[in-house]
Formats: C-alpha cells, structure tokens, sequence
C-alpha cells in the first residue's frame, strides 16, 4: 500500500468516469497524491483497514454512490460514523439526481453533492473547481 | 066348614056365645084392669102413629117409599084395633070380629114383611141426614168455586190478549171477547148470533169452512182442530190480516161448541219477513266477506309461507308451503315451536329481540336463516304480526314468510365475489406497487447509467477534439461533434424521461395560484436573452387556479415553450393566452399563430416519445406534452388541442375549482 501521504481519495468503479477525473485533476496539478479505489469494499479496507485507523488521512475523499460490494452511502456512513474520520470532506459524485438519495447523504453529513453534467466543458469545469476548492481553499481542522 | 065361615060372617058382631071377659075365669079388677088399660093405651098408641106417619107424608114431597109408609100404617091400624077388641072384649066378647081384625093384621104383617125385605136394601143405601148435610154444604161450596171459576174464565176471556171467539156447531158466535172485537171491529153485540164466515173469514176460505163444519158434524173429523194455523182474516172495515188460528172443540150442556183463539201476526209476519230478508242479506255478505277472506288465504297459501303460534310459540297451523320448504310434515310441526327449524345461524340477541318485539304487540320483520328436516337451509324474508285480544295481548301469532333463499345464495355469491375482486385488486395494487418500485429503480439506473456512458463518450471526443486537434483534418473534426451533439441530445433525452416518471410518482399540494402573475414570469424567463424573433402577446386576464405550484409551472413552461417554438418563423408570431369555463371547469389555453399540426393526428400530440416534426426543424424529445397530460390528468383537470397546419394551434388544459363541489356551471 502507498504510505506516502494522501490527497484525493477516488472511489469510482467506473474506469472512464475515473479516467476523466484523474485527467482534469491532474491538469491543474492536483492528483499527485491521488489514490483510486474501484468499489466500496476497498475503499473502507483503505481507510479502516487493520491498525490504519487514525494514520494518515486523505484531504478528500471523492465518491460515487453506485458501486459494486459496498456502495458510496455506506462508505459514506462509516466515515461519517467514526470519530476519526468524521472530519475528512467528503464529495459524492455521481449520474444520480434522484431525490432519495441527496437527502440521505446530506442526512449522513455529506461535505458536497456533485451531479456529473453529461456536457464535457460543465464536468471538467465541475472537477477543477472541486479540486481547487477542497483542497486549496478550504481549511481543514489541524 | 062352609056353614062355619057363612055362620061365622052372620054373626061376626054377635057377642052372645061367650060370657064377657070379666066372667070368664077369675080376674081380679087390677089384674083385668091393667089388661085393659094396657091394650088400651096400646090401641090409642097405634092408632095415633098412623097420623103422624100421613100427616108426615102430606108434608114431604119428596117422599120415597110411600106404599110402605101406607103399608107400615094399616099394619099399626090393624095391630091397634086387635088391642081395642082386646080391651072390649070384658064387656062385649066379639071374638069373630077379632078374629077376623087379626088375621087382617096378619095379613098386613106379612105384607110389611115383605116389602120391608124387598126395600131394606134401598133403605140402607139412603143417606143419612147427617150425610146429607155434608153433601149439601159440599155442593154448596162447590157452587161458590163454580161461580169463582166462572168468573175466572170469564175473566180471562174478557182479557185474553187474544181474540177468543166460541161458535156452535152451526157456525154462529156464541162468545165474542173484547180482544175480538177490537181486532175485527165488531162488537160482541154485533157478532153474537151471527154466522162466524161472515164476519171475518175472507170469500175464499168461507166455502172451506163451511165444508170443514159440515164434514165435521158429520164424521166428528177434523183437518184443524187442535193445530195452530196461520191465514188471513178480514176485519169489518174489510181490511186483511195475518193471523194464527188454533181451535179447540168444546161441549156445553150437551152441546158441541168450538172455542177459537186469534191473533194478529200482520206485524208479526212483516217483522218476520224484515228478519227473513236481513238474515238473507246478512248470510250473503258473511259468504261474500268468506269467499274474500279465503281467496286472500288461498292467494297467501299461495305465495308465502304461513304458520300460526299460539302465544307460547307452539305452531298452531302451517300451510302447504311451510311444510314444503321445511321438509317436515304437518304432524311433525303441529304442537311444536320454532326450535325445530332452528338453524343456531342467528345469536340469541337477534331471537331475544324478535321476541320482545312480538311480545309487546308489534310487528316483527327480518330476514331469518331455518333448518330443514333433512339438515339443509334456507332463507326466508320473515314478517311476524301478533293478533291481541280485547287487553292488547298477543294471543297468537301469524308469521308469513318468503324464500328467500336464492336470493341469499346470490348476495353470498355476490359477496364472494366482491371480496375476490377485492382481494385481487389487493394483489393487483401490491403488483402495482412493485412495478412501480422496478420502475423507480429502473428510472434510477437510467439516470445513472446510461448517463456515465454518454458523459464518457462527451468526455473522450472533447479529449480528441482537444489534444488531438492537429491531427484530425476537418472531416474527423465534423465526426467527432456529431459523436459529442448526438451525445449530447441523448443526455436531455434521459434527463425528459426521468422528470416524466418523477412526476408520476411526485405529490401535487393543492394551493390557489396567481395565473397571471406566473405566466408572466413563464414569459420573462423564456424569452429573456431570445431577441431574434418578435412575437405579439395577447395576455387576457386570467382567472387564479387551484392546484400544485411546481407542477402547474412546469405546464405553463411547456405550453409556452412549445407555442414560441412552432411559431418561429412567423412574422410577427402572435401568441394568445386566454381562460374560461368548460364542463364546470376552469381552463386555460395558449394559442399561436405558428405552424400548426393536423388534426388527426391531434390524439398522438400527448403520448410520450410521439412527434409531429422532425428534430432538425424544431428540436424536442416528445415527452412535454405527455408530462403535461400527467400532471393536469393527476390534478383531475384534462388537456386537448386543436390545430391547422400553418395556421396554428391552441394548446388548453382545465383544472377543477377550488372546493369540492363548488364548479362553474
């Protein structure tokens, strides 16, 4: 596992959608320390995984809900469950516009709700803002 | 001897052949004395009974016997003059005169003798004085009832209540009482004497009479006497009357009389006759209400089923139709009660109330599950009504039922049904509702998954187009933005379907809108930065509606949307929005001068994925319309259009007015 120190955190089981992040991230130089996990399941082993707890945190963590194993809300929840990791920002990321679930992250307290435009320009543009804002301007609890 | 009896009558007074008594033997003078004296006074005795006997007979005239007591007389004479000779005989001794005086007073003797024994029977037989006394003060006393009783029937004749008439053997009136008279206006003065048939014996029956008379004075037969008849009599004014006769024949001192009794029946046999036609008219209307009353128990017996209870409940009386449903025959019902068709499908309340209710004298009506013998059942529509005495108590009771047992069997079935239905409507809903949910789920899976495909086509030709740029000649250019314009459209295609399904599923809150207000700011927000067109709008007032803010927008944006769209082009474009009042609704419509659409295929304009024109003349993905007709239909209002290619179009929706109830009219 990578012990250097981690920025993004992305947990997106889709490839190209991952692709198309990474890319945008990494054009304004803030996917260095970026890791991508492919499901929910992986992305808990990375952060609750044995003795990890409590070690180095990602500054965000970037999720999508639709997910094999274990999907975004609940990796959402044990995040915003653990004292340790309640305050990572968390973004979730996704196609979903459907009501039900908004309400349920902003319930579980979710940091950003994130629709992915279909349109290039408006997806790229929603990513760099995204990136530039956590992880630039915002300032995280020391 | 002859000589004797010649000498004997010759000197018959001759006393000179014996010496007088005195002489003969020796007679002291007390002893001759006592002698004489004695046959003296015998003499004098004898001779004075005589006397007394005739001067006796001089005065009775009633005298029996009267030969004897001549008899009795000459025996005492003769007796008497034997003593007188005795007596003479001291002085003058004529003993053949004595002789010849006793053999005369023997004769006589004998002579008494024996009519003495020819009477004494006689004698005996005759009352004695004392008897006599007796008898007469009997008679007498007799006489005096006799009187008492004469009068009596007199009495009673003169107030007889009926006409008594007495008439002889000839027919004349003998009696005539009062009654007689005053019933046939002689008077008895007037009747007495006269023939009875001419009097009150009508002309046609006198020649009866007479015949009757005569044949009964002849054979001592009679066809009426003794009976009690009834004929007609005439009065002396000659008026006719009814009357019943009875004659009795009687004898009066040897004569035959006949003694009538009458009375007048006129009023009698009027009332008889009034009594005769009531007792008619009365017997016909009793058969007339008797044929009613058993037609009513025919046509009952008919139609229902009839049982009579006594007020114990013991069935009294069932008809056919009771014996027929109930299986059981009349023996087994009678002197049951109702138990025996109980089928315990009712509780006890229901069978407590039935009774309570009959028990207070009113009618009882219900519908009542029985058992038939056979252990089957029946229904019968039951209508109990109980017959109260002069106190108000029942004191039987009729029930009259009908089967109704069909109809039970049908509303049983129909139940059965009708909770089938429900509960497949039940599984219909829950199958509904989890089509629904695929549904949902499917929406869910669409937005999210197709659209990640189409953000990844979008996104690696715009890479293309990007970084690549130098290397792609204009054609590959030309691919790559009809790859990113058709992704593009595919995006919005999803994004339409997906409010379409959301408003499926989305509540609509009722409130009242400011129509006007909101279909300007519709206006402002589709036209604001969209110069390139002129368009003439003619806003009519618009009336406020009822219903869901969000939704009701989302129309307005539809409508007018479309009718900016198909009227671009048009010089100037004239856009119309105007309500009024349809079917007790309230509707609104947008119409435009653009370019219309034809009217058959009007029904195809609200169904989703359905369009009258090609994208590249104007753009749309064919679901507004369908979103608009499910909103409007969930708010209970309807859409419809109406069109003509290239001269416009009218778009309208009505929605229901505010309170339930309260529509335009």
């Amino acid at each position: 596992m990578n012990q250097d120190p981690v920025d993004i955190l992305l947990v997106e089981d889709n490839i190209d959608d991952a692709e198309l992040t990474i890319r945008e991230l990494r054009k304004h130089r803030l996917a260095n320390n970026l890791v991508h996990l492919k499901d929910g399941e992986e992305a808990l082993t990375f952060l609750f995984g044995s003795g990890k707890v409590g070690g180095t945190l990602p500054k965000l963590v970037l999720l999508d809900i639709q997910m094999p194993k274990v999907n975004g809300i609940e990796v959402l929840q044990q995040i915003k469950s653990n004292e340790l990791t309640r305050a990572t920002p968390v973004v979730i990321l996704t196609s979903s516009k459907e009501d039900p679930d908004i309400r349920r992250c902003y319930g579980l307290g979710v940091n950003s709700y994130i629709v992915k435009p279909v349109n290039f320009e408006q997806f790229t543009e929603a990513i760099r803002n995204l990136g530039l804002y956590w992880l630039i301007l915002n300032q995280p609890p020391t | 001897m002859g000589r004797d009896i010649i000498d004997f009558f010759q000197k018959l007074l001759d006393s000179s052949d014996w010496p007088p008594r005195w002489h003969c033997g020796k007679w002291t003078d007390f002893h001759g004395w006592l002698y004489i004296i004695s046959d003296l006074l015998v003499w004098s005795a004898y001779f004075s009974i005589p006397l007394i006997i005739i001067r006796y007979i001089s005065r009775r005239q009633d005298i029996r016997f009267i030969r004897l007591y001549f008899l009795f007389a000459a025996f005492i004479l003769a007796c008497g003059a034997t003593h007188f000779l005795d007596a003479i005989a001291f002085w003058l001794p004529v003993y053949r005169l004595n002789a010849l005086t006793r053999l005369i007073t023997g004769i006589l003797s004998w002579t008494t003798v024996f009519y003495l024994v020819k009477y004494l029977p006689l004698a005996f037989s005759l009352k004695s004085s004392k008897e006599l006394e007796i008898e007469i003060e009997q008679r007498k006393k007799a006489e005096v009832l006799s009187r008492e009783s004469e009068r009596q029937v007199q009495d009673l004749f003169d107030a007889a209540p009926d006409a008594v008439i007495v008439i002889n053997e000839e027919g004349y009136v003998v009696k005539w009482n009062p009654k007689a008279a005053s019933l046939f206006g002689w008077t008895a003065e007037e009747a007495v004497g006269q023939p009875l048939s001419g009097l009150i014996i009508p002309e046609r029956y006198r020649a009866a009479h007479q015949h009757g008379m005569v044949r009964h004075a002849r054979t001592g037969r009679s066809d009426i006497l003794g009976k009690a008849l009834e004929l007609q009599a005439c009065a002396k004014d000659g008026r006719e009357m009814d009357i019943a006769l009875s004659i009795s024949p009687t004898f009066t001192n040897g004569t035959r009389l006949f003694v009538g009794f009458i009375r007048d029946i006129t009023w009698q046999k009027k009332s008889q006759e009034e009594i005769r036609k009531l007792n008619t008219d009365l017997e016909q209307r009793v058969l007339e209400r008797l044929r009613e009353v058993s037609d009513y128990k025919f046509a009952l017996d008919e139609s229902a089923i009839v049982a009579i209870t006594d007020q114990k409940g013991i069935i009294t009386h069932v008809n056919d139709n009771f014996c027929k449903i109930s299986k059981y025959s009349r023996d087994e019902l009678m002197g049951q009660d109702h138990r025996i068709i109980n089928s315990g499908y009712h509780s006890k309340t229901v069978i407590r109330d039935l009774w309570v209710t009959i028990a207070h004298g009113e009618i009882w009506r219900g519908e009542l599950k029985n058992r038939a013998k056979d252990g089957s059942y029946y229904w019968v529509d039951t209508t109990i009504v109980p017959f109260l005495n002069e106190s108000g108590k029942p004191y039987q009771y009729v029930a009259i039922r009908a089967d109704i047992t069909h109809r039970k069997k049908v509303e049983e079935e129909f139940h059965k049904l009708n909770e089938e239905l429900e509960d497949r409507v039940d599984l219909r809903t829950i199958q509904l509702e989890s089509a629904k949910k695929e549904m949902e789920s499917f929406a869910y899976s669409v937005s999210h998954d197709l659209r990640a495909p189409l953000r990844a086509i979008v996104g690696f030709t715009s890479i293309l187009e990007e970084e690549y740029s130098s290397k792609l000649d204009d054609e590959a250019r030309r691919v790559t933005s009809v790859i990113k314009k058709n992704t593009l459209k595919m995006g919005h295609l999803i994004d339409d379907l997906l409010a379409f399904s959301r408003a499926g599923k989305q509540e609509i809150v009722k409130t009242t809108i400011d129509t006007e207000k909101m279909v300007r700011e519709v206006i402002n927000e589709l036209t604001a930065g969209n110069s390139t067109n002129h368009i003439e709008w003619v806003l009519h007032p618009l009336a406020s509606a009822y219903g869901d803010i969000h939704t009701i927008r989302q129309v307005w944006v539809n409508f007018i949307s479309n009718a900016i769209k198909y009227s671009r082009g048009q010089e100037p474009a004239r856009i119309e929005i105007d309500h009024f009042i349809q079917d007790g609704q309230l509707a609104f419509c947008v119409k435009d001068n653009g370019v219309g659409f034809n009217n058959k295929y009007r029904d195809k304009l609200f169904r989703v994925f359905q369009r009258l024109h090609n994208p590249e003349e104007f753009e749309g993905t064919g679901v507004g319309l369908a979103l608009v007709e499910k909103i409007i239909s969930k708010h209970g209002g309807r859409v419809w259009a109406d069109g003509e290619p290239g001269k416009g179009a009218q778009f309208c929706f009505s929605l229901p007015t505010g309170r339930d109830g309260d529509q335009y009219i």
